[in-house]
């Protein structure tokens, strides 16, 4: 048996259940049996019949409306678009193109009419649902995170129905009758085949509704009794901090995770309370699944298992990853597909991930261009220069963007602040990229930093983001907010952050930063200027004309008047903080 | 009142800090605004972190119930309302 052509063929148990959820109204958990799922897909596929040919938009809320809309499509001999986000503006740009929206929630659609799955759906005739065609369009699905005017991945029937053999064939039997939970989106790839085509196939009931947070999550999963969560890294990373996660021990069968790299911790964290640790799938909408690997406590290195069907190549210098598998929908070439994932393969045929090649960022389990959104940005008239990073903190990575503001900018933030001309950018980017997208933290600089060769390269760029506000305060170091470097001059603007680890002793009540404190300061400062700690041999005439709070802004400057001595000050926008000359000792290499 | 006051307070410290918001001070963040999309520009990810927080916080569990946690997650002031008739701790 094919396991998604003959799928609603199968001589199942009529009352065998495909999915369940807890119903709030009664308070009790509700099950769809099998003879209810092959009627329904029978009624849906009659009312899409009599509609217009052609690809229809899909998207639900409810895994199982998403099931039925599915199979209903591809019996009525149409197929499915499924959107990546509910963006409006991607949600217009595909429903425009579509012959018809699927959707059990209207409201998503505010400009054309929506036919829901389920409800007001007579059931139909299940016998008269004929094999479908392997050959046949299946769905068009999306890399996450993009919008809806990038190109699609279009999946055939056999496309799909090979990689759910290759899940069935590789862990059935270690999942067995289970009920299957799934925090990660039907409307994307890894969704859809671990969420709801392989339980469907396999006969196991899948749970409708995406339970995100653990709380919620982990009752459920007692309740349900034998499970497998599907789930991805940003789920996983917290609910490893719940506290009834061992209560799931021998009730949780497997967690499976996709969609970006899974914390060594949280892996081992999770075997510790579960006694296994996560399956980790590598696989993107274009090649679907390409290998696998639990990273157990004890093993030293964790490499990559390719899947049964899957070959894989290193190509070129940079190593990158190609994939040839019956799984990649994508024309390939006889290389096979190039991932943007550099790696090196072991002679068993194992492999490890040396890091991503290009400037596509996973963040949140969704796949960001840096250059698109750079290029979005400064097309606004407001900005001059942008550049954008990756940065991570807590272990999870988030996007940074450093922007030079245009005339017409500077103009702006004069008259309105800097938050405000930040939250315009923001908002110019709501419409197109998903909010985990959008850049956390932003500096507004005077100009992009650079290294020694003027280059903004990408270890400079992080470096303005790299002032942790704590790491900073436990190094007594201000933040960095700018700097600029004339002939004989070094000049930096920072801000003194709010914790900073003396302010608890200096003064209490009535927080100051020391004046040896900015005196180190400015010897920084010194010391980028002369390329070397200054070897100071006195320190003339300082002077701390007004208290340094926290909070404030500040700019360092030191220049180098002379061969043997560096003058500084610190100064606020009214006021100088500290002012000094240092005579620096002579070099004793320089005498030889 | 002046109860529910500072846990509106307590709570725009506890955002703020969690999420390590560097350009937003906890007073600024206004008790009726929304947290999500044009207010104060959360997303997904940080609903989880500080869905996390308040149950460690607080011993509040959140019901299993999108809807009713899209309610709960509106502004501080929903928060608070939850947080103060839920609270363990």
């Amino acid at each position: 048996m094919s396991p998604l052509c003959h799928l609603l063929q199968q001589d199942r148990d009529p009352s065998s259940q495909v999915a369940r959820h807890w119903d709030h109204d009664s308070e009790t958990e509700q099950a769809v049996c099998w003879q209810a799922f092959r009627r329904d897909v029978a009624g849906l596929r009659d009312r899409i019949a009599s509609g217009p040919d052609g690809a229809w938009v899909l998207l639900t809320e409810d895994a199982y409306a998403f099931a039925v809309g599915l199979f209903a499509l591809w019996h009525a001999g149409r197929s499915a678009i499924s959107p990546p986000n509910r963006q409006p503006s991607s949600l217009r740009a595909l429903h425009t193109r579509s012959a018809g929206v699927l959707s059990d929630r209207g409201d998503w659609f505010p400009e054309t009419s929506v036919l829901h799955p389920i409800e007001g759906v007579e059931p139909g005739d299940p016998d008269k649902l004929t094999p479908l065609q392997p050959d046949a369009l299946a769905t068009e699905l999306f890399t996450s995170g993009t919008t809806g005017g990038e190109k699609p991945v279009t999946k055939r029937i056999r496309h799909l129905e090979d990689e759910v053999r290759e899940l069935h064939a590789s862990w059935q039997s270690r999942v067995g009758e289970v009920t299957f939970f799934s925090a990660a989106s039907h409307q994307h790839v890894y969704g859809l085949l671990f969420g709801v085509l392989w339980p469907l196939y396999a006969g196991n009931a899948i749970q409708r509704h995406h339970y995100l947070h653990p709380s919620e999550l982990v009752p459920r999963m007692r309740e349900a009794g034998d499970c497998v969560l599907v789930s991805v890294p940003t789920h996983l990373k917290r609910l490893v901090r719940h506290a009834h996660l061992s209560t799931l021990r021998g009730v949780c069968r497997a967690i499976f995770s996709s969609g970006g790299p899974l914390a060594t911790g949280v892996a081992h964290d999770i075997a510790g309370a579960l006694g296994t640790p996560p399956i980790e799938v590598l696989g993107s909408t274009e090649t679907g699944g390409i290998a696998w690997r639990s990273q157990w406590p004890q093993a030293a290195e964790c490499s990559w298992t390719p899947f049964t069907a899957v070959r894989i190549a290193c190509d070129g210098d940079e190593k990158l990853l190609r994939v040839r598998s019956p799984f990649v929908s994508v024309d390939a070439g006889e290389k096979g597909f190039a991932t943007g994932d550099r790696i090196s393969i072991h002679s068993d045929g194992s492999f490890v991930l040396e890091g991503r090649s290009d400037h596509i960022a996973k963040i949140g389990e969704k796949r960001l261009d840096l250059t698109r959104m750079a290029s979005e940005l400064r097309a606004r008239p407001s900005v001059d220069e942008v550049a954008l990073a990756t940065i991570d903190r807590d272990a999870e990575l988030r996007v940074a963007a450093a922007i030079v503001p245009s005339e017409e900018g500077r103009t702006l933030i004069q008259r309105k602040g800097e938050r405000a001309f930040v939250r315009a950018l923001r908002a110019c980017l709501a419409d197109a990229w998903d909010p985990v997208l959008h850049p956390r933290y932003w500096r507004v600089v005077s100009r992009l930093p650079a290294n020694h060769q003027g280059k903004v390269t990408l270890e400079a760029l992080r470096s303005l983001f790299r002032p942790l506000e704590s790491a900073n305060a436990e190094a007594d170091r201000p933040i960095v907010l700018d700097q600029f470097r004339g002939e004989d001059h070094l000049e930096r603007s920072c801000r003194v952050p709010e914790d900073l680890g003396c302010f608890s002793g200096h003064f209490p009540g009535h927080p100051v930063v020391p004046g040896a404190l900015q005196i180190d300061w400015a010897m920084d400062v010194a010391a980028e200027l002369l390329d070397a700690p200054p070897r100071v041999a006195e320190l003339e005439s300082v002077k701390f004309p007004a208290p340094l709070g926290p909070g404030q802004s500040f700019r360092i400057r030191v220049c180098n008047s002379s061969h043997d001595r560096i003058d500084f000050t610190i100064s606020g926008d009214d006021a100088d903080h500290a002012r000094g000359r240092v005579r620096l000792a002579r070099d004793p290499r320089s005498e030889l | 009142m002046a109860e529910r006051e500072s846990l509106y307070a307590e709570l725009k410290k506890l955002i703020v800090e969690t999420l390590a918001l560097e350009d937003t001070a906890p007073e600024e963040i206004e008790t009726d605004a929304p947290l999500f999309g044009e207010g104060l520009g959360l997303d997904s990810i940080d609903a989880l972190e500080i869905a996390m927080v308040l149950e460690e916080r607080y011993g509040v569990t959140l019901a299993d119930d999108p809807e009713a946690n899209q309610r709960v997650f509106e502004s501080i002031k929903s928060l608070a309302a939850f947080v103060a008739e839920s609270r363990v701790r």
